[in-house]
């Protein structure tokens, strides 16, 4: 192959990154002509707040989806992270240890995942599937199937803290970011994501332990879909029991939005981070429009089918 | 007879983004004859048989048949004009029967459309019954995806005569068959031939061309090098044509390496069903050969070595002692090296670039307190495509983008990075182009007397006598000759391989 060609497929990559944040670009021009308040510091803290939880859920999502797998079980977690961090709460407990031991049984869930996926060898979307359900169970069983109301200042202070000015779960989404984008890009770990993910046969050939990433990016997944759980609680004031229902299929939006493949092995965490804004600016945007919220499914449909679209026609097109 | 030309395709030009594709190329086949379309990989012979089957446009040209003009927009007019393809990678659908995947579009239906599965598999053996004993073997009512790939291939040939084609464009027919199957594929090919089928044959593997064909046209570098009657040319001058070049393909033999240290050993390796106590040993500075037909235990015994067969059971020592295997990470740490079968599937990760290819070994040495060494990797890298005489513009390309041969020598430096002594290399030159081939032969040659063991699985006898200081021949899961290569000939390893 020329060196002519391979320039056209760099450039096909960077382009496809390029009509997402196009745009995103469109409807925030659009959306701040159409509503004069669209475009002011408070409301962008408003899509940020709106945007965390599932950008924190995203993160997980978009390893398991490099990584060639799926997780549906993050929305129940999320939902399962919070109850028990409500319950536990109100049993008493020190607030910060309330945290550890919802993290601890989030990543002891999403270590199950894997367990089922590597060494039972059930396809990861049926494996999330089935504890997917049996969290939304446990979900019920431990709220009785109705809010978990918690009446302790300290169980809102991640949700309602701002530091200079900014909201913490806005600064915490921005950390885990670079979090995650250091760990994909210079550790060991995240380079074995993509390798695995690209081809898990070629990697257990060159001696990687595929087991051991996938369970590891599975438990990170449920550990980070429980700390969202966490957050959202935080900021209500009471563990929600209904939210964990589109969270799943949301956060798989949001990164293939972002340009991160279903194949596997392909993909950029920021690119994820932007498929989450741009479904939070479409939700924020619509509202301020006046119209009806149920729209912004409409609207995040037809966005997501037109930059898969744009990015499939692209390599056609060749 | 006279010879009555079937096809003719006169100036055909191609050119895809950024390259050439094909350059006023013209081509003949005549009724009744296999004319062969040979060349590197890249030299445009797939795009012609494209061409003609309806699955890429061309810029300009003119395609005759029988003399009459045509135009071929699609595969449903390449079709109607009775030309068929047979593609390398058989499209069948292993769910539905034989018959079903023979008629495809014209599976008979009564009034309602409800399918008349008797009138179905009747018509389906009537075609059957033309072909001759290969095809009886083959049940119309067994579903596709239980047949050999041997068989799926007759399938679309099956096919093709069901709609009466007078063109047949195999290409590359016998890259995945085992020696019989190709002999049955020959006998069924010149058995079409007669009735008056013009049969083009895409391939490299001259010496199934000399065997089989009439004609070849080599094709180098998008234009035809030149086209000669079988009968009056011979490897060496096809060869010549399709490099452009001189090339003396295994190189010199090389030297034997006396008193190399024994540094792998495996005795009484059995794995019930593949293997049975397999035992050899591979030293220092030395290439083993392994032959055998397709089956016949090597590339199972090589995955027992590393670590990929569970069931495995029997002592391997490395440099001389004796060590457990239960997964390639344990291979990986002894330092076995494999460069496997499945180049795609097995060997590459194809949709990361070079770099992180080559590197995908030895990511622990890389790491300094929880961070990649990025600058390290890149010196590596940038290290074996030099070494390797990699062809890219720089090591961020993807893996998916290089040509076969710089595939396998991606794969190789991946091996060579982790510094392992011996090395596994099943069926490397496996699809890829005869320049690529001699620098892949030069390389391990190069290897062995550097030190490393290696240990060589080939079905190709030329390539496994031009490089291998000794042969072992496997026969159902049996070592049955272990060879020192001076003066043996191919009748020799044949003899072990197929019956002893």
């Amino acid at each position: 192959m020329s060196g002519k060609a391979l320039t056209n497929i760099f450039n096909k990559r960077a382009a496809s990154l390029i009509v997402v944040i196009s745009v995103l670009a469109l409807m925030i021009i659009v959306f701040s002509i159409l509503s004069p308040y669209f475009l002011q510091i408070n409301n962008f803290y408003s899509i940020g707040l709106t945007i965390a939880v599932l950008g924190i859920l995203t993160i997980g999502q978009s390893l398991c989806l490099i990584l060639g797998g799926f997780d549906l079980s993050v929305g129940y977690m999320l939902a399962l992270g919070g109850v028990i961090n409500a319950r536990l709460t109100l049993a008493g407990i020190p607030y910060i240890l309330t945290i550890v031991i919802t993290l601890a049984i989030g990543a002891f869930g999403g270590f199950l995942n894997g367990i089922i996926i590597t060494k039972l060898r059930v396809n990861a979307f049926i494996a999330t599937l089935g504890t997917m359900t049996i969290f939304h169970g446990l979900v019920f069983i431990l709220s009785n199937g109705s809010a978990v109301m918690v009446n302790r200042e300290d169980f809102t202070w991640i949700g309602s803290t701002r530091l200079g000015g900014i909201p913490l779960p806005i600064i915490i989404l921005v950390i885990l970011y670079a979090l995650f984008y250091l760990i994909l890009k210079y550790t060991i770990l995240g380079r074995k994501i993509y390798l695995v993910g690209g081809n898990a046969d070629a990697s257990k050939i060159s001696g990687i332990n595929t087991d051991n990433i996938t369970i590891a990016v599975f438990t990170l997944s449920s550990l980070l879909a429980a700390f969202g759980g966490i957050v959202f609680a935080s900021r209500v004031g009471a563990a929600q029991v209904t939210v964990g229902s589109t969270y799943a299929l949301d956060s798989v939006t949001a990164a293939l939005l972002g340009g991160i493949a279903l194949s596997g092995g392909k993909g950029n965490i920021f690119g994820a981070l932007l498929g989450v804004f741009i479904m939070g600016v479409l939700q924020n945007g619509l509202i301020m429009l006046n119209i009806m919220p149920y729209y912004q499914y409409i609207a995040t449909g037809i966005v997501l089918i037109l930059a898969i679209m744009s990015q499939t026609l692209r390599k056609k097109g060749s | 007879m006279m010879e009555q030309i079937l096809l003719k395709m006169e100036n055909i030009n191609k050119s895809f983004p950024g390259v050439q594709a094909l350059k006023d190329v013209s081509f003949e086949l005549n009724a009744g004859e296999i004319h062969s379309i040979c060349g590197e990989n890249g030299a445009g012979k797939s795009t012609l048989i494209k061409i003609l089957c309806g699955i890429h446009g061309m810029d300009t040209g003119t395609v005759s048949i029988n003399g009459e003009p045509v135009h071929i927009q699609n595969v449903q007019d390449a079709r109607a004009l009775g030309i068929a393809y047979i593609p390398q990678e058989t499209q069948i659908c292993p769910d539905l029967t034989v018959a079903e995947n023979v008629f495809m579009d014209k599976i008979p239906r009564n009034g309602l459309g409800i399918v008349q599965w008797k009138k179905l598999f009747q018509k389906a053996m009537e075609v059957q019954g033309t072909l001759g004993k290969c095809a009886e073997r083959i049940d119309v009512r067994s579903y596709a995806g239980d047949l050999t790939i041997g068989q799926r291939q007759l399938i679309e040939i099956i096919r093709a005569l069901t709609f009466d084609a007078k063109i047949i464009a195999l290409d590359e027919p016998t890259s995945s068959l085992s020696k019989g199957e190709i002999k049955e594929l020959f006998e069924l090919l010149n058995k079409l031939k007669v009735t008056g089928i013009g049969i083009i044959y895409v391939s490299h593997k001259l010496n199934e061309i000399m065997e089989l064909c009439d004609r070849v046209t080599v094709f180098k570098d998008g234009q035809r090098a030149g086209t000669q009657l079988v009968r009056e040319t011979n490897v060496q001058t096809l060869i010549n044509l399709m490099v452009g070049r001189s090339i003396d393909l295994y190189g010199a033999k090389k030297e034997k390496i006396q008193g190399g240290q024994e540094f792998l050993r495996v005795e009484k390796l059995t794995s019930e069903g593949k293997i049975r106590d397999i035992s050899f040993s591979v030293h220092g500075g030395e290439i083993l050969g392994m032959f055998g037909i397709v089956g016949a235990g090597r590339t199972e015994t090589s995955n027992a070595i590393f670590g990929l067969d569970s069931e495995a059971a029997g002592d391997i020592y490395v440099h001389g002692k004796k060590v457990k295997i239960n997964s390639p990470q344990n291979a990986v740490k002894l330092g076995i090296g494999y460069v496997t079968e499945d180049r795609r599937g097995q060997g590459l990760v194809l949709c990361n670039t070079v770099r992180s290819n080559v590197s995908m070994t030895i990511l622990k040495k890389l790491t300094k307190l929880f961070c990649m060494d990025l600058q390290q990797e890149k010196k590596i890298s940038e290290h074996s495509i030099r070494q390797l005489n990699i062809k890219v513009t720089n090591d961020r390309v993807m893996a998916e983008n290089l040509s076969g041969g710089n595939q396998q020598k991606v794969v190789i430096s991946k091996w060579l990075c982790t510094n392992s002594d011996i090395l596994i290399f099943d069926e490397p030159t496996r699809g890829i182009d005869i320049g690529a081939k001699s620098e892949i032969y030069r390389i391990m040659k190069e290897l062995a007397l550097g030190g490393k063991a290696i240990i060589v699985i080939s079905s190709e006898l030329p390539e496994l006598l031009g490089v291998s200081d000794r042969i072992v021949v496997f026969r159902n899961g049996q070592i049955t000759a272990n060879l020192d290569n001076t003066d043996l000939q191919e009748q020799d390893l044949l003899q072990y391989a197929i019956n002893y």
